[in-house]
């Protein structure tokens, strides 16, 4: 996809030093990875939460080797160091894009990583949930998944919101670090110039887009989650 | 008349760690069609596990419910989850969906068993109509007061035309003003509707106001039942006595353990010190022993009372004796 927009780009190049080309198309890579990565954790990770607190001791339908089994896994990935994991996983990247460099294959580790993340951080949205709302839902006769949907889910909406906030923020930081591996991205560019060849204004910028990056998810987020919260006023 | 509800041999044990709780003893309770019945003990005896029981939420350890004859014990998942839109239940912490507007959260019941948007939303109306809280339809719970909440609570329970509805301590946090316009609500509802209306509180003053029925629930056990009449004029166990005292404020055990004697030695008969002195200080006080003879108009002998447990008040007392010159002195603890 930035394939296209990079080509329109140095079509167009006349105004732009290849340097603002540079950052520019990180920017744009560090965005898609983070979005692609945090998105396609997000169906690993939001199903895995829901099991956690729903097989948890006191759940709905408690069940301690399920339970104890997604624990265990929500923490050992959890324990490993991002930049060890990238390298670990390797050999599944290039099975699965066929390559072990770029931005697509820093997918491969980045959802690995935030899939157990984002499983924690549902799992305590949704134990925050009213125990006495779920219970007046069992009254009315709701089954399993009108509980998950229309109550768990729903009612820890904004929860889940500030949640996905941190998550995007935490996946940016990984898709930096992702740049040791020739992954693209802001944090690619800062280790190539800013490190390898001690450019450090180039350094110094990609930092600063690294920072206005994650100020605008979480003023974004925060935003969506006040305003989607209807607990107040 | 039909038992609508019958509780049998109902116990319910909680596995603790390294203990088991027995929150119910054996309960066995009849609840007929139409009745408003209270279920009343003190915290901890059990009620709110009991209610539960009624619905399932909490299966019973051994004994059953029978719910117009049919027994939830021998029921699937499925049938238990149908005879539960049958049985609507309100809580005291009424437990609206926070995120959802008023007119939603009546909704969420009919939503439940796949009933028609547009059915449920005219439904859903007539129902904040019938609580009168229709102008609050776009409402969301966290902008409604207490009272208008378990309004919103009890227009949901009504959603789905109930057989019975289960309320526990649906009035305990509410102030009395409010609690007394909900049991006119409830009690409206019964008599409207028919609705089976099973009340769980710890205050007398509900059952008393409400309800045709009481069963006083004591340590799990079931102390005493009847229709309130007979349990009010003449409770006969001592969980019943206590929790009917309760009510009258004046009819309260004196806890206080402090107790004087006093002795009249040359005071006029004619006067009503101790009389004076109530009304002079404004409280009660006990008489716990009086021995005293009129001799040519004077008064003679002893009383022993048990004073109030405010400080200030028992000390105003004393002082009050002691200028009318009787001698007073405190004694530790009078046994009778």
């Amino acid at each position: 996809m930035w394939d296209e927009i990079m080509v329109y780009w140095q079509q167009e190049g006349s105004v732009m030093t290849p340097m603002v080309s540079l950052l520019l198309e990180s920017v744009l890579v560090t965005l898609y990875m983070t979005v692609v990565s945090t998105v396609a954790a997000y169906i690993l990770g939001l199903p895995m939460g829901i099991a956690m607190v729903v097989t948890a001791p006191g759940g709905l339908r408690p069940n301690h080797v399920t339970y104890r089994i997604l624990d265990f896994v929500a923490n050992i990935v959890r324990s490993v160091p991002f930049l060890i994991l990238l390298i670990l996983v390797i050999p599944l990247t290039r099975a699965i894009v066929g390559k072990a460099y770029g931005p697509t294959s820093a997918i491969v580790p980045l959802v690995l990583a935030a899939a157990p993340f984002i499983a924690r951080m549902v799992e305590s949205s949704l134990q925050e949930v009213d125990k006495g709302v779920i219970e007046a839902a069992q009254s009315m006769g709701a089954d399993l998944w009108t509980i998950i949907w229309k109550v768990l889910l729903a009612e820890a909406r904004t929860s889940l919101i500030v949640g996905a906030t941190i998550v995007l923020g935490t996946v940016l930081g990984y898709s930096a670090m992702a740049g040791i591996v020739g992954g693209g991205g802001l944090g690619d560019i800062a280790i190539q110039y800013g490190y390898y060849r001690r450019e450090e204004d180039v350094m110094w910028v990609s930092v600063i887009l690294l920072v206005v990056l994650v100020q605008v998810m979480q003023y974004v987020g925060t935003l969506i989650s006040k305003k989607t919260d209807k607990r107040v006023r | 008349m039909e038992p609508i509800i019958q509780i049998q041999k109902v116990t319910k044990t909680f596995l603790g760690k390294d203990n088991q709780v027995e929150a119910l003893k054996g309960i066995s309770l009849d609840i007929e069609k139409g009745d408003i019945y209270g279920i009343i003990g003190m915290s901890g005896a059990g009620k709110s596990t009991l209610v539960r029981c009624l619905n399932f939420l909490e299966k019973p350890t051994t004994g059953t419910v029978l719910i117009e004859n049919k027994d939830l014990s021998a029921m699937a998942e499925k049938e238990l989850r149908k005879t539960r839109t049958e049985i609507a239940m309100i809580f005291q912490h009424f437990n609206l969906l926070m995120q959802r507007n008023v007119l939603d959260n009546v909704c969420f019941p009919m939503e439940i068993v796949g009933m028609k948007k547009a059915a449920a939303r005219k439904r859903a109306m007539e129902l904040l109509e019938i609580v009168g809280l229709s102008e609050k339809a776009k409402s969301y719970p966290a902008q409604l007061s207490g009272g208008q909440k378990q309004r919103v609570a009890i227009a949901r329970a009504l959603a789905n035309n109930p057989k019975i509805l289960l309320c526990d301590e649906a009035t305990s946090a509410l102030d009395p003003t409010t609690t007394k316009a909900i049991l006119q609500l409830l009690q409206q509802i019964n008599r409207d509707y028919g609705i089976t209306i099973v009340i769980i509180t710890h205050e007398m003053a509900v059952v008393q106001e409400i309800c045709s029925h009481v069963a006083i629930i004591d340590n799990g056990e079931l102390a005493e039942h009847g229709t309130v009449e007979e349990v009010f004029t003449s409770p006969k166990t001592p969980a019943a006595k206590k929790l009917v005292f309760m009510v009258n404020p004046q009819m309260a055990e004196m806890r206080s353990k402090r107790c004087i004697r006093i002795v009249f030695v040359e005071n006029s008969s004619f006067e009503p010190v101790i009389a004076n002195m109530i009304l002079e200080c404004k409280a009660p006080v006990n008489i716990l022993l009086a021995d005293t003879k009129d001799i040519n108009g004077i008064a003679h002998g002893q009383m022993i009372l048990q004073l109030p447990e405010d400080e200030a008040v028992a000390a105003k007392m004393i002082h009050y004796l002691e200028e009318r010159k009787l001698t007073v002195e405190e004694v530790d603890s009078y046994v009778g």
